[in-house]
């Protein structure tokens, strides 16, 4: 099997990581779609740097954020609106179950958090312990643990804003 | 209502809602043009060669091809000062490669795109500057001692009936004007360019560090 073989075969098994990261940082679909191309080119111009000693869903999931808060775009960004296309569908097709409704808002709560935050949210939603977080980030656990702790109120607090104004 | 509450629910729902790729589609995208900062600069480090090259060329044609000393002395340097210049950006082309490595820690990664393109900015605009002046000053001796006449520009002075001293008066306030509008004009491109973007990735460096 080729280098790019094994490549693709790896990304294609791991590529919800993408599509994650992807859903997270880019509101409309074109733009998801870039950022997946962008994703999947760095993640293969890293690739020789990958010696397999790490997973390799941790390795892609560092590229992918890496790229994606990199991400430099020519045209002016458009203020990010959370538009339908991007909520889960159950949630903007019934808005009268509560639970889907408050689902809705803490999914728009998330979409309202930096770049950074949304980073740290993804690996804690991912079950990766404080350690890891803290690795891929380049800090420390109990920075991690701090701006967790921070973020759980921030999303609180928007998550009801969000009902509220819904 | 919190973020654990809703965990499982966030978290499959972010990684399933998307048609999936297939191998081909994946293999397909590996031919295609990436848009990072980093390719960008490297790009524009690229068109710089090439221009640089075309103009140490451009240049060495002048040099030996006119009559007149000042401006073969003037085209002849001019050329060898590119010539070494290509160096310096062949160097920069060969580091800002080796830079891109996106499987760091994010902090590192940050980092490094900020000190890249900071030093990118701070030397396109010394080197600008510092030429601004150096041409100017340059071109002005070599004409005072141009030996030979140069009728052309003895034309222009007696058609436009000014006398030496307005012509001098005109040249010096041109010299100043576009001494300053380089300068203003460097500043607001390269701010336009990076300026926006070096901001964004300081502030997510920023959040990072914060405790």
């Amino acid at each position: 099997m080729s280098s790019q073989d094994h490549f693709v075969s790896l990304l294609k098994t791991h590529q919800n990581i993408v599509h994650k990261v992807c859903n997270l940082y880019m509101d409309r679909h074109s733009e998801r779609e870039d950022l997946f191309q962008e994703i999947t080119l760095q993640a293969w111009k890293a690739f020789p740097s990958f010696r397999g000693d790490a997973k390799f869903s941790t390795w892609l999931y560092r590229v992918a954020l890496n790229t994606a808060i990199t991400f430099y775009r020519k045209e002016k960004r458009s203020p990010q609106i959370f538009t339908s296309d991007l909520l889960p569908e159950s949630v903007s097709e019934d808005g009268l179950d509560p639970i889907e409704m408050q689902l809705k808002a803490m999914y728009a709560a998330i979409g309202e958090l930096s770049k950074i935050d949304k980073a740290i949210v993804m690996l804690y939603l991912e079950d990766y312990p404080y350690q890891d977080i803290g690795e891929m980030m380049g800090i420390t656990a109990n920075n991690v643990a701090v701006k967790m702790n921070r973020i759980k109120t921030k999303l609180k607090e928007e998550a009801k804003k969000q009902l509220e104004q819904s | 209502m919190d973020l654990d509450q809703f965990k499982q629910q966030l978290n499959e729902k972010l990684s399933t809602d998307h048609q999936g790729r297939s191998g081909e589609d994946i293999a397909q995208m590996l031919s295609k043009k990436t848009f990072s900062v980093i390719e960008k600069l490297k790009k524009s480090i690229q068109y710089e060669i090439l221009f640089g090259f075309l103009g140490m060329m451009l240049f060495a044609v002048l040099a030996f091809s006119t009559k007149y000393q000042s401006v073969r002395t003037y085209f002849g340097v001019s050329a060898v000062f590119i010539f070494v210049f290509l160096f310096l950006l062949i160097y920069l082309l060969k580091k800002t490669s080796e830079l891109n490595k996106v499987h760091q820690p994010v902090i590192s990664n940050l980092n490094n795109y900020v000190i890249l393109i900071e030093e990118y900015m701070k030397r396109y605009f010394q080197f600008t500057m510092a030429m601004v002046p150096i041409c100017l000053f340059f071109a002005g001796w070599l004409g005072y001692h141009e030996k030979s006449p140069v009728p052309e520009l003895d034309k222009l002075i007696g058609k436009s009936h000014l006398g030496m001293t307005v012509v001098l008066i005109i040249s010096v306030i041109y010299l100043i004007s576009f001494s300053v509008g380089m300068y203003y004009f460097t500043k607001w491109y390269l701010h336009k360019i990076y300026g926006k973007y070096v901001l964004e990735l300081k502030k997510c460096i920023k959040d990072l560090q914060e405790t």
